[in-house]
């Protein structure tokens, strides 16, 4: 096992080496200068040629990246250009965004994907398997944006004054606040910089379980069923296939034939003797869209005007903020890669069948 | 795959061409199509997907409109404008259906509209209520001492002014407080706000008042001869026009004093400015006269069969149309405002008690007793008629001409008058919405295809030669792949296409560079599953070239699970393309694309969804086919997963 992850750890070293020079070059490549569209119209000879030093965008390019290097390899992933905060500030303020919608997309995707896959596979070709397969299969076909603006008229106004609605946007009401649970529990912690009880405290949700306020909790949560819903349809969809087969290709065993030749009910034979192993795909295949989710995500953030990483990406890509850029993209990448390796590690885990070599 | 029946038999090792045997028989795509066929949902994607082909080809001959044209000519009125929140496929009110039905609780003496439509107030008694028209909800209540007799909305529906007795009541709409009340001696039946409201006049049969709103004083006071017939501010609300006995006079309206007369032969029934106040329409005896506001001339004088009664004009200057109406008894006459043309007589079957033309001129509204028609005003065919049991006493015009307000014994009502001439209505730009739908096929199958066939052949070559030559080349190329796999593919594909600027040729580069690594993967893994099959080391031993052995002999054998990728990737490209587009980075306005039409309307999502409707589902349509079409493939070419 240990040989393994440092074989994988080893592996990943130049993939993450090739993730800095494309972040890097693609930030370089992006048309435009970077001085004229954070200033605008202030921008004169003089000024520029102070932003550009400021920024070091003056040096040559190797230059360039050899500083970019050194600096991403302490810690530091520079300034951002247009908002004039480091990168790593943002980053505790967008990241939780992210994070929240991401996990409540996944959480809405295995809570109805797999009953859904095992409903389907347990009534294997009736008209429930059809139904879901359908639903899946349109799930699967659905622009998330499109979806999410449907959603959003559909809760937002077409259930106005029914029990039904939810807010279409936002994080929180207008007038609700929750305390920063290190403020609550009287710790003392620089808000901007990047430290985990900053990051967590940005989690609306999570902070607002540690601090106990429930009112908050309901609200963020609130806020967190559309986007959540959107994002995770496409996620859910995939997993419900991937139950639904795997679930049957595994119920067409010997092993589950000769528990049926024993006379185990059914109902125990497909939940404890098959859904088990019927898993595994389903594993892999909830740790891929994980990675996808992060695309869903760019939509997501914009419909329901959600600030997060997709957003500032979005933003940062096409108002030329390289250090937000090459930042972000750094981190998101690193995530995706990191991801990739437990979905691995994680399988060969689950499935001894699988030697780790 | 069906490897054993892909071995040579017995080579014949006279020449190298002889080892062709080990192409894939045949049988194989004949025995995977038949596998196809038999799948429902496979059968269903490539019905789906040969109607989009048809829809594509002859999309000119099913669109109804040119999808660029903006409608601003168009002849038909009471279409679905952006602001009408209505998905037709769920059903839309037709021509004729009360879509808002307001009980007032007596009978009401007087109705208004604001400018937007928005509110509708009714007076009933000495009460005036305030109703949305939308979802019929009491907006505010204002009570007098007296029976109201008139009320009116000022033109930013911030003020209701209304008269009651011999007072005039000014209430604030926003804080539903009473402003200030003054006194119009005699008791005024008639109220009237100018254009900009910062003045109006109140008016009893023999007296008008003009007030200012900055002193709240009466300005001017007229005195009229006879009694009065009409009365109207002109639209920059420099001057008041009232009719009387057989003359319509003007008045300054900042100090009361007369500055025109103009003389008929007969009583007059009528008087009204048209829209933009360059001209008076009057009718008095049989005859209907036009006269200039400015120079104060005659400018046209029509001759009617009956008497007249009521005037009013038809006229939009945007559209072209020109035109004025009377009633004459139960007879409506529309006029060519220009020449004096008679164009239509339309018979409302009862006596007319007003006429009145849309706010885009294209439509006519008659009403008497109990019914209410709405006539086509080119060609005078009867678009909608409505008996109501209760008397009418008033009808108008919804703001965007949709919908007419009709007030009747105790009820407000709105009633829808438009038709289907536009099936998914009109986007934000005044354009045919179906008609750009329909051409958006011919784009996103466009998409789809090219971007997958780009990524295939890059990736294919990649793949293959990756997995061919092994070693160092494979594992460069494969890093390379791996590095583009670790981003996100929208984010990388913003990133690209930002790079090489926006632009719908643009998106398809960035998505189809995107795709690459899936099929150089799906390329390599394939290839070198059928590496070292017997037949290709065969082909080896017998010296065909390696560029031969790879396109002839391996690529063929390893072709399967590429075409179920490319089938399904085809999917996942229009909705990435579409993504760019709606992000602003794809297709460019005015282009019909799905995608960028979405992006488009998006802020109307809440007013009009209709608008972001239609293109999702057409979206959802077309990936859905190679979706299904994809799976089926994919079953067929590999039966262990057929079940």
């Amino acid at each position: 096992m240990a040989g393994y992850l440092a074989r994988r750890l080893t592996l990943a070293v130049p993939v993450l080496l090739g993730i800095l020079f494309v972040t890097f070059a693609l930030a370089r490549l992006l048309p435009g200068d970077p001085c004229r569209s954070a200033l605008g119209e202030r921008a004169t000879e003089q000024i520029c040629e102070a932003f550009n030093e400021r920024y070091g965008l003056n040096e040559s390019i190797p230059e360039q990246f050899r500083i970019y290097l050194r600096d991403v390899l302490s810690g530091d992933l520079g300034e951002s250009i247009k908002f004039g905060r480091p990168v790593t500030e943002l980053m505790v303020e967008r990241l939780p965004v992210t994070v929240e919608l991401t996990f409540f997309a996944m959480l809405f995707a295995v809570l109805i994907g797999i009953p859904m896959g095992l409903v389907s596979a347990y009534y294997h070709n009736s008209s429930v398997d059809v139904l879901t397969m359908i639903t899946a299969n349109i799930g699967v076909s659905m622009p998330v944006f499109w979806l999410g603006l449907m959603l959003s008229y559909l809760f937002g106004v077409a259930f106005r004054d029914t029990v039904l609605w939810l807010p279409p946007s936002g994080r929180l009401s207008a007038g609700i606040s929750i305390e920063p649970f290190y403020a609550a529990w009287g710790m003392s912690v620089n808000p901007d910089a990047l430290t985990l009880p900053g990051f967590i405290a940005n989690i609306n949700t999570l902070n607002a379980l540690l601090v106990q306020d429930w009112n908050g909790l309901g609200d963020a949560l609130r806020h967190m069923i559309l986007p959540a819903m959107a994002l995770g349809t496409i996620p859910m969809s995939i997993i419900a296939r991937m139950t639904r087969s795997s679930l049957l290709e595994v119920l067409g065993l010997n092993y589950v034939r000769t528990a049926r030749a024993k006379g185990v009910r059914e109902t125990k034979v497909v939940l404890k003797h098959a859904f088990r192993n019927a898993l595994l795909p389903v594993v892999t295949i909830i740790g891929l869209s994980l990675g996808s989710l992060l695309s869903g995500a760019v939509l997501t953030e914009t419909v329901f005007g959600l600030s997060g990483v997709g957003r500032i990406l979005y933003d940062s890509i096409t108002g030329r903020d390289y250090t937000v850029v090459q930042g972000f993209t750094l981190i998101i990448a690193v995530i995706f890669v990191f991801i990739n390796l437990v979905v691995d590690t994680l399988y060969a885990y689950l499935d001894p069948r699988i030697r780790l070599e | 795959m069906q490897r054993a029946d892909s071995l040579p038999p017995e080579p014949k090792l006279t020449t190298a061409d002889a080892a062709v045997i080990s192409r894939p028989p045949k049988s194989l795509w004949r025995e995977t199509l038949e596998r196809l066929i038999r799948k429902p949902s496979a059968i269903l994607g490539l019905v789906i997907l040969s109607t989009l082909v048809l829809i594509a080809i002859f999309a000119p001959l099913i669109a109804t409109h040119d999808p660029l044209a903006v409608l601003l000519d168009v002849p038909e009125e009471g279409v679905e404008k952006r602001m009408s929140p209505c998905i037709h496929l769920f059903g839309c009110p037709e021509a004729g259906d009360t879509v808002t039905n307001i009980d007032v609780g007596g009978p009401i003496t007087a109705s208004a509209v604001n400018v937007s439509s928005s509110l509708m107030l009714s007076a009933t008694g000495s009460n005036v209520t305030i109703w949305d028209t939308e979802n019929a909800r009491r907006v505010m209540e204002m009570d007098h001492e007296a029976p109201v007799q008139a009320a009116a909305w000022s033109p930013n529906s911030q003020k209701v002014l209304t008269a009651s007795g011999a007072e005039l009541y000014v209430w604030d709409v926003n804080t539903r407080q009473l402003n200030r009340t003054l006194e119009h001696p005699g008791g005024a039946d008639l109220v009237m706000w100018n254009a900009d409201g910062t003045r109006f006049l109140s008016a009893d049969q023999e007296t008008v008042m003009i007030w200012d709103t900055l002193s709240w004083n009466a300005v001017g006071t007229i005195e009229l001869d006879g009694a009065r017939i009409a009365a109207a501010w002109n639209a920059n609300g420099t001057l008041v026009m009232t009719a009387s006995g057989s003359q319509v006079q003007l008045w300054n309206a900042f100090s009361g004093t007369l500055i025109n007369t103009l003389d008929h032969d007969a009583p007059l029934t009528s008087a009204s400015f048209n829209p933009a106040s360059t001209r008076i329409l009057t009718t008095s005896g049989s005859s209907l006269y036009i006269w200039n506001a400015s120079s104060y001339q005659q400018e046209l004088a029509a001759e009617y069969s009956g008497p007249l009664d009521h005037g009013a004009w038809l006229e939009n200057l945007s559209r072209g149309v020109r035109k004025v109406l009377a009633t004459s008894g139960s007879t409506a006459v529309v006029w060519n405002a220009v020449n004096g043309d008679l164009l239509l007589e339309l018979d409302h079957g009862a006596p007319v008690e007003r006429v009145s033309g849309s706010p885009l001129g294209t439509r006519i509204l008659t009403h008497g007793e109990h019914v209410v028609r709405v006539w086509n005003a080119t060609n005078g065919g009867e678009v909608m008629a409505v008996e109501l049991e209760d008397p009418i006493s008033n009808t108008a015009w919804e703001s965007s001409g949709g919908a007419v307000l009709v007030a009747s014994g105790d009820t407000l009502r709105v009633i829808k008058t438009s038709d289907y001439e536009y099936i998914m209505g009109v986007d934000g730009n005044v354009r045919d919405q179906f008609s750009r739908v329909i051409y958006g096929t011919r784009l996103s199958l466009l998409v789809g295809i090219t971007t997958v066939s780009f990524a295939v052949v890059f990736g294919v070559i990649s793949g293959a030669v990756a997995g061919f030559l092994g070693g160092w080349v494979d594992n460069i190329i494969m890093r390379i792949m791996d590095v583009m796999l670790a981003f996100p593919p929208l984010i990388l594909a913003i990133a690209v296409v930002t790079v090489l600027g926006p632009g719908l040729v643009n998106a398809l580069l960035a998505i189809s560079i995107v795709f690459i690594p899936a099929y150089a993967r799906v390329a390599r893994s394939g290839v070198l599953a059928v590496k070292e099959e017997d037949f290709v080391t065969a082909d080896r031993a017998l010296g065909v070239s390696s560029v031969r052995i790879l396109f002839r002999r391996i690529l063929p054998n390893a072709m399967a699970p590429l075409i179920v990728q490319a089938t399904l990737g085809i999917g996942t490209a229009i909705l990435d393309a579409a993504a760019l587009s709606f992000l602003g980075l794809g297709a460019q306005p005015p282009t019909p694309e799905w995608g960028a039409m979405l992006g488009a309307e998006r802020n109307q999502i809440f007013t009009a969804p209709h608008l972001v409707f239609y293109p999702g589902i057409a979206i959802m349509i077309t990936v859905l086919a190679f979706n299904l079409l994809g799976d089926g493939l994919r079953d067929a070419l590999d039966p262990r997963l057929d079940r």
